[in-house]
């Protein structure tokens, strides 16, 4: 079994990415995937709203296939009323990407409305040599939001970017599941990443549609245990999850 | 006979690489059906005097079934000297130079002169269009690779065989003109991970003709490359894991 608890749907092109991905998870055996819908850096709340419709619309139109994450923006005055539509909706979580750092205090009500519903926050997170964006978060953002809601989960996008930055910053911190989408793969960043958080918090993630098939490969051949893999693939992500969903798999 | 074009062994400063010997290659070779491959020396990429790296490479290689590409950064004085040297201690089958770590453009005198040398020898000159993930350096900042200057670099013609390695989707979309135009340009597979389904993009493109195989190993996973080919038509996968037409180049 497999779950990729890291898509997207881009506005610009999801006709396109809608069938990349049945096609990709078809090819490659991949049971579900929890898609967010993007498009712009800083959205107002019309595009947010539109995003998230998409992210309902692939989900009502596959519902065994895709799972959905609700696009929130911090800066948004409904952004909590935006949670509730998408909970309502039956999407399993929220993304968080790049319009404010994941420890701004706007994302405390974001934060707390997430643990009241029992659901995991993913957050874009890539420490870059250059490139990077004003309100980008790294790692050491993650750590601060971490660390102020250990009842949180949180799920820290492509390992930090660079691994070797990321793991350092949230390796003792239990609320704190790493993915390895993205198009970094450096081989050893997974078995670092599973000796310096353990093997059960790594969660399997694609970043589809940009790319993606590598993250596969690169479980596949890790010089790790088939129970890990398996953790990686599938079970760490129902634990993440919450269970939500898992009777269906 | 399947062929890595893109592998290394050696040692990496910036993050310890496990598992990066040629046992440790040969086995994800053999795990994966390839016969041999074209290997580089990571020590050589740093070395102030790659031709240190290169010597150690040749004696790991010896009486192996694999070849090997001699690094070349042409900003060094008299790498003619390099050239002279390594023709008597050992044999190569290929060049390979590294613009984003070595910091020069197609247009450096120094490349072009380098050019001229090896369009003497005939043999395939592999163009690192990037070193791994630019954003994730750390003490070594890669410059990465101007598509304007390489673009018109390609555009020109060349004796040798040309293997762009580790070159993006969106870089080779943007070169497809100069690639499509000349018979003898060649593209790894090792960073075309940036779409999902990049083989068959390319192949929609016409350029499917001219993939050949690099895992970009022990830098990338050799699975995380391996995997591109999955789903692709039979007859274009034997073709891309078995190019020929660099094939004689191989000892």
């Amino acid at each position: 079994m497999i779950i990729d608890i890291h898509a997207h749907l881009w506005a610009g092109s999801y006709n396109e990415d809608k069938i990349r991905i049945i096609k990709a998870c078809e090819t490659f055996e991949i049971n579900r995937v929890y898609i967010s819908s993007l498009l712009s850096y800083y959205p107002d709340e019309n595009e947010i709203r539109m995003l998230n419709d998409l992210t309902l619309g692939f989900m009502r139109e596959r519902p065994g296939m895709i799972g959905g994450f609700a696009h929130v923006d911090p800066r948004h005055g409904n952004k909590l009323d935006v949670i509730d539509r998408a909970i309502g909706g039956g999407m399993e979580g929220v993304k968080l990407w790049v319009s404010v750092h994941c420890d701004d205090v706007r994302v405390d009500a974001v934060a707390k409305r997430c643990i009241q519903y029992n659901v995991p926050i993913l957050m874009h997170a890539f420490h870059k040599a250059f490139g990077q964006l004003e309100n980008e978060s790294t790692a050491v953002n993650i750590r601060r939001i971490a660390l102020r809601y250990p009842e949180l989960r949180i799920i820290m996008a492509h390992l930090g970017g660079n691994a070797y930055h990321g793991m350092r910053c949230i390796y003792d911190l239990p609320n704190v599941y790493p993915d390895i989408s993205g198009t970094p793969s450096g081989r050893s960043d997974l078995e670092y990443a599973l000796d310096q958080a353990g093997e059960d918090r790594i969660l399997f993630g694609t970043d589809m549609p940009m790319g993606g098939r590598q993250c596969l490969g690169r479980v596949r051949d890790a010089a790790i245990t088939e129970e890990q893999k398996r953790k990686i693939l599938y079970k760490n992500a129902l634990r993440v999850l919450g269970g939500k969903n898992a009777d269906g798999l | 006979m399947r062929t890595d074009y893109n592998c290394y062994i050696g040692g990496w400063p910036f993050s310890l690489r496990k598992k990066a010997s040629l046992d440790d290659l040969m086995s994800a070779h053999e795990r994966h059906g390839f016969e041999t491959g074209l290997v580089g020396s990571l020590d050589s990429v740093l070395c102030n005097d790659p031709l240190e790296g290169d010597i150690a490479l040749a004696d790991i290689l010896r009486h192996t079934r694999y070849g090997m590409s001699l690094t070349v950064n042409p900003m060094l004085p008299n790498i003619e000297r390099d050239f002279a040297k390594a023709g008597e201690l050992f044999d190569y089958s290929a060049f390979r130079v590294y613009p984003s770590v070595h910091g020069y453009g197609f247009d450096a005198p120094e490349f072009r002169n380098f050019m001229d040398i090896a369009g003497e020898t005939g043999k395939p000159v592999f163009i690192m269009c990037s070193f791994g993930d630019a954003r994730l350096d750390y003490l070594l900042m890669q410059r990465p690779v101007d598509m304007g200057p390489l673009k018109e670099f390609l555009g020109a013609e060349h004796r040798n065989p040309l293997v762009l390695c580790n070159i993006r989707m969106h870089e080779i979309d943007s070169a497809a003109d100069e690639i499509r135009k000349h018979q003898n340009i060649y593209i790894d597979t090792s960073e075309l991970k940036h779409s999902m389904f990049a083989i068959d993009d390319l192949k929609a493109g016409g350029l499917a003709k001219r993939l050949v195989f690099g895992s970009f190993f022990p830098l990338f996973d050799f699975g995380a490359a391996y995997i591109q080919l999955e789903g692709v038509d039979e007859d274009l996968r034997r073709e891309i894991l078995n190019r020929d037409v660099l094939k004689e180049v191989m000892k």
